[in-house]
């Protein structure tokens, strides 16, 4: 069964954020090379998992959780917000990330886009996992 | 609560312009077509495509590509209406629709013509516009 890409809702901070374009999460765990000196095949063991995400939005600085996101990376004390993805199946995704990229783009003939860069961390409040989705 | 007429909501927007509708009168701004003995100058307008651009949250963000068409007898006199009309297509709340931004992308000129016999062909400028608005 297909989903469509249509949220419910995508809230950051508890907050649902408005006019959003797309959103990707990327969650890695690189191998960690464990192969001994002078044997021919490769060994691996699972390393340490990170993941990443990006918010494309159509910037408006009238929607509040827009510069609340601008806040987080651009304020004094960074802030780690937790974000909740819930898709139209119900499924959520849940993570809590720092901002670490924030770009606004003004190009001719269109609107203003902003990229919003996100890193997840453990969550030791809740699965200790970078992203739990339920 | 009636839902978003994105056509009749464009048609709000164009007349709110005096600055247009002195040149091209209100009734001459129609939807589509026009009479083909109807008074000049005149101004059809036609949503050419019309797409959803965000997934969620909050109103969804639509995208509405809108042709619009001044017909006049000269294409001097439709060119000199072209002014107005790139004021008239100004972002602001329609009806009951907020357009974020109307963003101008082109216009093309057609002079106007000589066809079969004595019939002439008025003169044409079909402009492009984007609308992103709110639903």
């Amino acid at each position: 069964m297909a989903i469509n890409a249509a949220l419910t809702s995508l809230t950051w901070r508890g907050t649902t954020v408005p006019a959003v374009g797309s959103v990707s999460i990327s969650i890695s765990r690189p191998a960690i090379d464990i192969t001994p000196i002078g044997t021919p095949t490769a060994d691996y063991i699972a390393g340490i998992s990170s993941a990443t995400g990006t918010l494309d939005l159509f910037f408006d600085e009238g929607d509040a959780p827009h510069v609340t996101i601008f806040g987080d990376i651009n304020g004094h004390t960074p802030t780690s917000g937790t974000i909740v993805i819930t898709l139209e199946s119900g499924t959520t995704i849940t993570g809590k990330a720092l901002v670490t990229g924030y770009e606004i783009t003004a190009q001719a003939q269109n609107v203003i886009r902003a990229t919003v860069q996100l890193q997840f961390r453990e969550d030791s409040s809740s699965t200790a996992l970078a992203l739990a989705l339920a | 609560m009636p839902g978003v007429n994105i056509e009749q909501d464009i048609r709000t927007m164009l007349v709110a312009y005096a600055g247009l509708t002195s040149a091209i009168p209100a009734a001459r701004i129609s939807h589509g077509y026009r009479l083909q003995d109807g008074a000049l100058p005149a101004l059809t307008y036609e949503i050419s495509s019309l797409s959803q651009e965000s997934i969620g949250g909050g109103a969804t963000v639509r995208l509405a590509t809108v042709e619009l068409n001044i017909v006049a007898a000269t294409t001097k006199a439709a060119l000199d209406i072209l002014p107005a009309l790139r004021i008239a297509c100004a972002a602001g709340t329609y009806g009951i629709t907020d357009f974020d931004a109307v963003i101008w992308r082109q216009h093309v000129t057609s002079p106007a013509s000589v066809g079969e016999g004595d019939e002439q062909e008025p003169a044409e400028v079909t402009a492009t516009i984007d609308i992103y608005y709110r639903e």
